[in-house]
């Protein structure tokens, strides 16, 4: 039990390390074409007829080849999912 | 003959390093961290320590009843040593391979994949479930060869050391032909990526040449930078979630499976088994762009633009 308190005081620091030193970003969007870039990339091949960025730009939902993609920040990265 | 737990001993250097390639970071050296991702890394870490106590008593029963039956009586000595470190290199290639092609023991190794960076925190993003997904069974040639568990599992703890350090985006290539030997942050990388081309390739623990060997190899190309994590990408940095969604997906598939044909192969078929989204599908799709990208075709036997 000591083992584990210690080790899970040592995850507690390392965490705490990482957001001192500044890894706690969250991405924006910067416009339809990096939505549209990002999901052919993840989607390997999909082509967005139409593309709606979040009003905060934090996400996008997109459509195409009769598909709805949905793009969500995920930490300091983008998630790329089919809805 | 004692040998050491060398992963205990290897503990305090895993944090150390950690922070270490953290600062490093933060002052320039190629990297990335997210203090979420990280945390999700270091409990997945912590989590599978307890799995393996409360089954590694199992594991180890299972490697002593096999022991049983050996070939072979090889005493605990400098070469069988260096013969064991290679033989469960081997081992732990097909083991490695095998959790990539079947879904079954994907379901237990994919939390190692489950993160969208490469760090050494990354390395420590270890399974719960190893024990259900029975990777353990790659092992049990060496015994039955009639290596001595406790040389097995020094080997064992060698091996996961060694992989600890290539988990990292600090280190560039290694010098003096290291890179053909041996599996390198490089080679590494690229099993970590979901890019197409670098979907199931580089199996290896600490020999490359297996997958050079077994026709696995891909070298990294620094014109095509890494995408880390899966094909589909987790929404959540929830440790439990990474531990057990594939395990939920594999039981959801069957459920719905059709057929008892259909249920089988959503369990021991690749992952993505009958979807576009198997890594085999996806690299044939791949491999077929570029081949019509590269290639002119022949059209009514003249070449076409």
């Amino acid at each position: 039990m000591t083992l584990f308190a210690a080790s899970l005081a040592g995850v507690a620091l390392l965490v705490g390390l990482a957001w001192a030193l500044g890894f706690r970003g969250s991405p924006r969007l910067a416009d339809e074409g990096e939505a549209r870039a990002l999901a052919d990339t993840a989607l390997y091949g999909f082509r967005a007829d139409a593309v709606t960025l979040d009003p905060d730009r934090g996400g996008a939902t997109l459509t195409g080849d009769g598909r709805r993609v949905r793009i969500d920040a995920m930490g300091d990265r983008w998630v790329v999912r089919e809805a | 003959m004692t040998l050491p737990n060398v992963i205990a001993l290897a503990t305090p250097a895993f944090v150390l390093l950690v922070a270490a390639e953290m600062i490093a970071v933060r002052l320039g050296a190629k990297g990335a961290y997210d203090w979420r991702d990280t945390g999700t890394s270091l409990l997945l870490g912590l989590g599978s320590t307890v799995a393996g106590g409360l089954f590694g008593a199992a594991i180890v029963a299972a490697y002593g009843w096999t022991f049983e039956w050996r070939l072979f009586d090889i005493p605990i000595a400098w070469w069988s040593g260096a013969l064991c470190f290679v033989l469960d290199d081997l081992a732990y290639y097909w083991f490695h391979r095998t959790a990539h092609r079947v879904r079954w023991f994907w379901a237990g190794h994919v939390v190692h994949h489950s993160s969208q960076h490469y760090n050494l925190t990354t390395a420590l993003r270890q399974t719960w479930t190893g024990f259900f997904a029975l990777s353990f069974v790659f092992r049990l040639p060496l015994f039955l060869i009639g290596f001595p568990p406790a040389l097995v599992l020094f080997c064992v703890g060698l091996n996961l050391v060694y992989q600890f350090w290539i988990h990292t985006e600090t280190v560039r290539r290694l010098p003096w032909g290291l890179e053909s030997i041996l599996n390198t942050p490089s080679h590494h990388r690229v099993h970590h990526g979901s890019n197409p081309r670098y979907l199931d390739r580089n199996f290896a623990g600490v020999f490359i040449v297996w997958d050079r060997l077994f026709g696995t190899f891909e070298p990294e190309d620094d014109a095509e930078p890494v995408r880390y994590g899966l094909v589909n990408n987790l929404r959540t940095f929830n440790p439990l979630w990474a531990a057990f969604h594939e395990w939920v997906g594999i039981a959801r598939d069957v459920v719905r499976a059709r057929s008892l044909r259909e249920a089988w192969g959503r369990v021991a078929g690749p992952p993505g088994w009958g979807t576009p989204h198997s890594a085999a599908a996806i690299r044939a799709r791949w491999e077929s762009a570029n081949d019509s990208q590269a290639e002119p075709k022949l059209v009514g036997g003249v070449m076409a633009e």
